[in-house]
């Protein structure tokens, strides 16, 4: 997007800034207030919504971050999530180590786990990845499921309330206010991330691979920096969905559920981390809604809910694709394009 | 040994089933380079086409198992029509991302038409005894599953051979603009190759539903047909075949030895299996290695 008429960057600080005018620290600051006072005037039912929203919304990011940004689809994100989960409640049950801590050990076992299973893209790429995170999501879902004696398989793990410095989050309120600056937090990381040396990096192995190695990019290290840094991701936000939840178990983390993540940042637009944002908010609401709004036309439609999910979602992805390949994210800056200029356009 | 035979023979039944649902994948990969996740839906499909008739509607099993192929073609064709056309000439990854909603269209209707029923045909698909030597018994369905799937490979390798849509398909394959200079219609082609690849769903279809039961887990069975057509070599036909056979054998004889230790392992021994070849020879047994140019 060029810059508004008018708006000049004067000095590399500015040209480099995130948030670069006035008025968008303004729009920023009041957005993240009015978010923050959401509590206030939705009932707790939506409150819950929203608190898993915004837990998809951090693993969907890492997700965006490797296949947006440096082009490896991924079938393994609700799997990879399963693990950070797995080890916030291990790690919090069993050895009571402090939420942050387990919280970020959560992370950083999930990408290595990710990493681990990321070694065969250092010898094939494209639909061979497919594959191997294919691997990667039924061979952690089935330790998760048989491997008893560390968790419990089918019958689940609970999940004490976290606390900080002796300020225990155990309402819907307070865990909504906890997962929303972590959120904040991670996509600080991510949008500084990617445009970074690291982020650029998985940009030029996206683009052109071969152009990448003979810049000098050692390719198979950069792809599995990415595969770390999406499994980091994917296990913050399973850890955050843990908390939520107050349980673990294997069933959450279905392949469907890696599926529908993966048509999230398609419909939110590839490589933008925005596009992590509107995809994940705007279909998480939209299943929400039908999945209350089917039984309430007709209780007879409640066995509907599910087929009629999958049936509108896969023709919201097909629409997407064929016609808006950008996703919501380029619709967003088109209309706010449009607003800017409007009424006198050029 | 009896027990070894036994698990050798379930292998053999259950790699029919995984080499018709991989000879499906194959042939829309060879054709229009569409990498088919929805492939293991389109199976799940095409056996509810061919139970449905026969199971709810008591139609012989013949007659369904025809009506269902042509259902089955339809099917091909339209996914075809409807969301790869649209996107010829895209990056290969688009494609892969209109399968993913394909896969969950083709499963929200299946599940909003059949919803959780489960169906076992009312016999053997082909009219045979279940066969008894010494110890060992030959199942009807096991057998009769082999049996398609040598009919349908032989019917494929003699179409690819002898007929004139057969070698246009090869020369499609093999390089697409250069057939279509020598007035070979790429689209009638591909369309094609996607019917058959539906036809090749149901009858995988089917030879699932008589081995297990065709319901609404039945699309996350067949996707074992991926780990089969990696491990094949994603274009190579015969590489159906032997891997069917690698992963069907090996499933079984996890499922017959390990149990006891290992509970359900046997459903992950495909994906070990295939994350070990992506690493050793990433192209398949049969798969050709792709050299790049810059």
């Amino acid at each position: 997007m060029a810059l508004p008429a008018g708006t000049h960057n004067v000095n590399y600080q500015k040209d480099m800034a995130i948030v670069r005018t006035r008025f968008q620290w303004v729009a920023l600051l009041l957005g993240i207030a009015l978010v923050a006072c959401f509590p206030l005037f939705i009932g707790a039912g939506w409150i819950c919504v929203i608190n898993q929203i915004f837990c998809v919304i951090i693993a969907v990011i890492g997700l965006q971050i490797l296949t947006g940004y440096s082009g490896q689809i991924s079938l393994g994100q609700a799997a990879f999530m399963a693990v950070g989960a797995y080890t916030y409640a291990i790690l919090s049950a069993q050895f009571q180590l402090p939420f942050l801590i387990a919280l970020l050990s959560a992370g950083i076992m999930a990408g290595l786990v990710g990493v681990l299973f990321g070694l065969p893209t250092i010898r094939v790429k494209g639909f061979y990845l497919v594959m191997t995170t294919l691997a990667a999501h039924f061979i952690i879902s089935y330790v998760t499921m048989h491997w008893t004696n560390v968790t419990q398989g089918s019958m689940g793990y609970e999940v004490a309330h976290p606390s900080i410095f002796g300020f225990s989050f155990d309402t819907e309120t307070t865990k909504f206010w906890l997962i929303l600056v972590i959120l904040i937090a991670c996509t600080f990381l991510a949008k500084n991330l990617v445009r970074m040396r690291l982020g650029r990096a998985f940009i030029a192995v996206r683009d052109n691979d071969l152009a990448a190695s003979i810049m000098g990019l050692n390719i198979g290290v950069v792809k599995l920096q990415a595969f770390f840094v999406c499994c980091f991701f994917a296990g913050i936000g399973g850890a955050l969905f843990s908390v939520w939840n107050n349980s673990v178990e294997p069933q959450y983390f279905s392949l469907m559920t890696a599926i529908w993540y993966l048509g999230f940042i398609i419909v939110g637009g590839l490589g933008t981390i925005t596009g992590a944002f509107f995809g994940t908010g705007a279909l998480m609401l939209l299943r929400e809604v039908i999945s209350r709004f089917l039984p309430y036309v007709d209780p007879a439609l409640v066995g509907y809910v599910v087929p009629f999910n999958d049936v509108l979602f896969g023709v919201i992805i097909a629409l997407i694709l064929i016609f808006e390949p950008r996703g919501m994210a380029h619709a967003w800056n088109m209309a706010k394009a449009y607003i800017r200029i409007w009424p006198l356009a050029y | 040994m009896a027990e070894f035979l036994q698990a050798t023979i379930a292998g053999i039944g259950m790699s029919a089933v995984y080499a018709l649902g991989a000879l499906g994948f194959a042939l829309i990969f060879k054709c229009s380079h569409v990498f088919n996740l929805s492939h293991g839906m389109m199976m799940m499909a095409g056996g509810f086409f061919a139970l449905t008739f026969n199971v709810a509607l008591g139609w012989p099993l013949w007659l369904s198992l025809i009506v269902a192929l042509i259902l089955g073609a339809i099917m091909g064709w339209g996914l075809q029509y409807i969301f790869i056309r649209p996107l010829l000439g895209q990056p290969l990854i688009t494609t892969l991302m209109v399968t993913i909603a394909m896969l969950l269209i083709v499963k929200g209707l299946v599940l909003a038409g059949w919803s959780y029923r489960s169906y076992i045909p009312t016999g053997p698909i082909i009219p045979i005894e279940t066969l008894r030597i010494g110890e060992t018994t030959f199942s009807a369905d096991y057998l009769s599953a082999i049996i398609i799937a040598l009919v349908a490979f032989t019917g494929i390798m003699v179409f690819f051979r002898f007929t004139k849509q057969g070698i246009t398909l090869r020369a499609t394959a093999e390089d697409e603009q250069l057939a279509e200079s020598m007035g070979v219609r790429v689209r009638a082609v591909t369309g094609l190759a996607w019917m058959l690849a539906g036809m090749a769903a149901v009858l995988g279809g089917l030879a699932l539903g008589s081995i297990n039961s065709i319901n609404y887990m039945s699309g996350e069975i067949a996707l074992k047909v991926l780990p089969v057509v990696v491990i094949g070599g994603l274009e190579s036909i015969p590489g159906c075949i032997v891997g069917g056979l690698l992963l069907g054998l090996s499933e079984m004889y996890t499922g017959t030895y390990l149990e006891e230790f290992l509970v359900g392992f046997k459903d992950v021994m495909p994906y070990i299996i295939m994350t070990f070849m992506l690493l050793i020879k990433p192209y398949g047994i049969f798969g050709e290695v792709r050299i790049e140019r810059v």
